[in-house]
């Protein structure tokens, strides 16, 4: 139990406007220190807590991630695949050959932040090239990777399975600072081996090797 | 600044013990009797107060099995294909019996956030589960071989119920922005890929060159079930308006094997139904969950 800072009142104690105000003060600079049961529950409310004073969530839907193909993947993509049927518009091997860092598709704002952590939550679905080696040829198993990367720093790092189709969600976390913040998504794959088949696309039939789509992300920041 | 609105005491005035409480709660707890909560309040320790106990970031989260509760695929779902493909709920389908109560309704400035995974089997097609003559492309101009330009899978999504019938969660409806993947273009049926928030795919079977070819040639491929996998599906919403109620979440496959296309009208990427493939492929569904989380943006 606190105590007052001041002399108690009592029954019938004579008090003047100075001693009034010096307990009042008491009070107020106590506040931090009472039990919590003792602040009077309607004095702080929910209501009354300042937006983002704990915590602040980003949300990027398909459009904001990539507006002219909502969802998907535009940063490589070529129309040469669409010569063949049953394909889509996407990245194929002879626009993108993968690369180790990957290749930013999506770069997302985070304005108004604080320091703390920064959760991503990133979720897509995944069309890889179908078709991949398991002969006595180099083997070159097809792989789709994912970074993202909030201000620079990698948070999240990851090779996908070997499926023609398949759908994930990743989560990373980061330390962010005060302001606006910023996470980079990118995606990488092998390049073609010298005796993959799918190498050999010359310019009538570009294969597609990988493409994105679905994509959503959110980012909570959290702090005190 | 606060104000205390009783009559002050002055020089002179008697006081008892209960006058004195009054005006320490006309002061603490009077309307607006407190400044907004700052980030040193904060600090100090307010996080722990009871009314803060919940609400200040979540308004509300719960998670519920979809398909078999158990891990041993004994009890699945099983989804065989259809004519055209209708969707199929996981079994039993997701209740959230809090939610048929008391309906979620997301407001503005809040996030919803749906979350769900299950184990899937796929496959039973046989060797070319497909129709090869349409589906198989030339690698290139005088390539020995040929190659397959595409992939198939299985299509689900989530919805949410949007009205109760006798307790029972019903008026599925799909998320805002997710198509039903029976959008007609020309002779097929499918949606847009920019139509596709809330949807999750699942391969239909599994290849890979078995052969020995030529360079630039595959002279063989094996095709097998894609057998288990996990598939995990999300979705984000933050609403422009009141967006509910919400009776429960469910999620549901297409009783049918979908691959890519591109709708040359629309210059848009999409996932068609794909009517030749053997009626023995189906899908299974097994043990999962999901999970659903209100949240405020700030």
């Amino acid at each position: 139990m606190k105590r007052w800072t001041e002399r108690q009142a009592r029954e019938a104690t004579a008090l003047d406007a100075r001693d009034y105000g010096a307990q009042s003060q008491a009070n107020r600079e106590s506040f931090g220190t009472l039990d919590r049961t003792q602040i009077p529950a309607q004095a702080i409310s929910k209501s009354q807590v300042l937006p983002y004073a704990m915590h602040r969530v980003w949300t990027f839907g398909m459009e904001d991630i990539s507006p002219t193909y909502p969802g998907e993947q535009e940063a490589v993509r070529s129309n040469y695949a669409i010569q063949l049927p049953y394909t889509w518009e996407a990245a194929t091997y002879k626009k993108f050959g993968g690369s180790p860092g990957g290749l930013t598709f999506a770069t997302l704002s985070l304005p108004g932040g604080k320091e703390g952590f920064y959760h991503l939550d990133f979720k897509a679905n995944a069309m890889l090239h179908p078709y991949f080696t398991m002969s006595s040829r180099p083997v070159n198993a097809k792989h789709l990777g994912i970074i993202a990367r909030l201000n620079g720093v990698t948070i999240l790092e990851t090779w996908g399975a070997v499926r023609g189709m398949s759908s994930f969600v990743l989560s990373g976390v980061g330390v962010g600072q005060a302001g606006t913040n910023v996470v980079e998504l990118a995606f990488t794959f092998p390049a073609a081996g010298d005796n993959d088949a799918v190498v050999l696309d010359g310019t009538s039939y570009p294969w597609v090797v990988a493409h994105l789509w679905g994509m959503q992300a959110v980012v909570r920041g959290t702090w005190r | 600044m606060s104000a205390i609105t009783n009559k002050l005491p002055v020089a002179g005035d008697t006081a008892t013990a209960a006058a004195y409480n009054a005006e320490q709660s006309a002061y603490t707890e009077g309307t607006g009797g407190l400044t907004y909560l700052s980030a040193d309040n904060m600090a100090l320790g307010g996080l722990d107060l009871p009314q803060f106990a919940s609400g200040m970031v979540f308004v509300a989260a719960d998670t519920a099995n979809i398909g078999s509760s158990d891990l041993n695929h004994s009890s699945v779902t099983t989804i065989n294909q259809t004519s055209p493909p209708a969707p199929v709920a996981t079994s039993p389908a997701v209740a959230f019996p809090s939610l048929i109560a008391t309906p979620l309704n997301v407001a503005v400035g809040e996030v919803l956030r749906v979350y769900f995974q299950c184990g899937a089997w796929a496959g039973g097609g046989g060797g070319f589960p497909w129709d090869s003559s349409t589906f198989v492309e030339q690698l290139a101009p005088g390539a020995l071989g040929s190659e397959i330009n595409s992939s198939w899978c299985w299509v689900g999504r989530v919805q949410y119920a949007s009205t109760v019938t006798l307790g029972v969660p019903s008026g599925w409806t799909d998320m805002p922005g997710q198509d039903d993947f029976l959008s007609v273009y020309g002779s097929l049926v499918g949606s847009a890929l920019e139509d596709c928030p809330a949807t999750a795919v699942i391969s239909a079977w599994t290849m890979c060159d078995s052969g020995l070819g030529a360079n630039g040639s595959s002279a063989a491929w094996d095709i097998v079930d894609a057998a288990w996998q996990v598939v995990s599906g999300a979705f984000f919403y933050t609403p422009t308006s009141t967006f509910g109620p919400i009776y429960g979440f469910r999620v549901v496959f297409m009783s049918g094997v979908y691959h890519p296309y591109f709708n040359s009208a629309t210059n848009k990427n999409w996932l068609v139904w794909d009517e030749l493939v053997r009626p023995g492929n189906r899908l299974e569904i097994g043990q999962g969950s999901l999970t659903y989380h209100v949240m405020k943006e700030g």
